[in-house]
């Protein structure tokens, strides 16, 4: 417990002089409604569903780059992965 | 961008040195939706299910548990499991989904009752032992009531005074129709010659048609003796969905054509 609230007060102060994760508002968004939308259709092939999402992407005006970047980053962003949460259940509704 | 090195660097040393949390929590997942996409019955289809952690989910895996209305598949890269979309892990809070290849076959229960369960098994690192937990999503299928497959090539020329292999097409619009084969007419103007010389003929790559798939039928024409002008050909294609018979009547018209 000790050794985590030390490592937070750290990270905190780590987050702050670095400014924190920089992923707009834009890609969350997507990747919400992304999420709440796959289930919904059946996918001829698996490369399809790929080339959906990069249609998607295409569409929103986000970058392939950014989201493979976005996506890489949230194993280890709890506060990026809390905002695609929160997106998601305003896009999907909870549950 | 050396800060920014410097800063990741330190971060990653700091979130590791808090990160042993995860070790002493089993961990939870929920699968968020209740239903799949529909399958139409004879198809095959990649199905998403989407999951969200509630815990670090480490080397999360998704199989089929059980289901004896279908027939199922994982990707090439995991080979006997599906896994998140990049990840090998679900972290607490992610929502990430997998994909799961069903086949519904035409025999399928499913056709009956509008859809079956599917019980999945999610499996992770979490606590000191491998976690798991199971969930029924219900797949909803249906039937596909169309034209099973559609005649393309409607019109052919053969040269007068020879003859030649014309070719048919056909293709598909039912998930998928089997031992598909074409009879001319036997009432044609001009004689016939099937490969082999056997008394039909079918699909040059093989004899079944899938949805959105082209292919041909080839029979020889004779035209030795014909005068140049049109001629019309009584085609029957016959073909089964499932256990179903089903064909198509069409016609192709030869004009024989001066050399």
């Amino acid at each position: 417990m000790r050794r985590s609230a030390i490592a937070g007060l750290v990270l905190a102060a780590l987050l702050s002089a670095c400014g924190g994760t920089s992923f707009s508002d834009e890609v969350v968004a997507v990747e919400a409604a992304w999420l709440c939308d796959v289930p919904r259709f059946a996918f001829d092939e698996a490369v399809d569903i790929d080339a959906e999402l990069t249609s998607l992407l295409a569409e929103s005006g986000v970058d392939r780059a950014v989201y493979d970047d976005f996506k890489a980053t949230l194993d280890d962003d709890a506060e990026l992965r809390q905002r695609v949460s929160v997106a998601f259940d305003t896009v999907c509704g909870e549950g | 961008m050396r800060r920014l090195t410097i800063c990741l660097l330190l971060t990653g040393l700091v979130v590791s040195l808090a990160a042993p949390a995860s070790a002493d929590r089993p961990g939870k997942v929920e699968l968020i939706q209740e239903r799949s996409a529909a399958v139409v019955v004879g198809d095959t289809v990649w199905l998403a299910f989407t999951w969200r952690a509630k815990g670090d989910l480490e080397n999360f895996r998704v199989v089929v548990r059980r289901t004896d209305a279908a027939e199922f598949g994982y990707p090439e890269n995991t080979a006997t499991y599906s896994g998140p979309y990049q990840s090998p892990h679900l972290m607490d809070g992610e929502i990430d989904y997998t994909a799961i290849q069903v086949h519904v076959p035409e025999s399928s229960k499913a056709t009956r009752a509008n859809g079956f369960k599917l019980q999945l098994e999610a499996s992770w690192d979490g606590g000191r032992r491998r976690q798991s937990s199971i969930h029924n999503v219900k797949v909803p299928t249906t039937v596909y009531r169309g034209t099973d497959v559609a005649q393309v090539t409607d019109a052919v020329e053969v040269t007068a005074g020879a003859g030649m292999w014309v070719e048919v097409a056909y293709s598909g619009l039912a998930p998928v129709v089997e031992r598909f084969s074409v009879v001319v007419g036997a009432e044609a103007a001009l004689p016939i010659t099937y490969p082999g010389y056997g008394s039909t003929t079918s699909l040059h790559h093989d004899a079944s048609l899938e949805d959105g798939e082209t292919d041909v039928v080839r029979f020889f024409v004779d035209a030795a003796d014909a005068t140049p002008g049109d001629y019309e050909l009584k085609l029957a294609a016959s073909f089964a969905r499932g256990e179903r018979p089903s064909g198509l009547d069409g016609s192709l018209t030869v004009s024989v054509v001066t050399p």
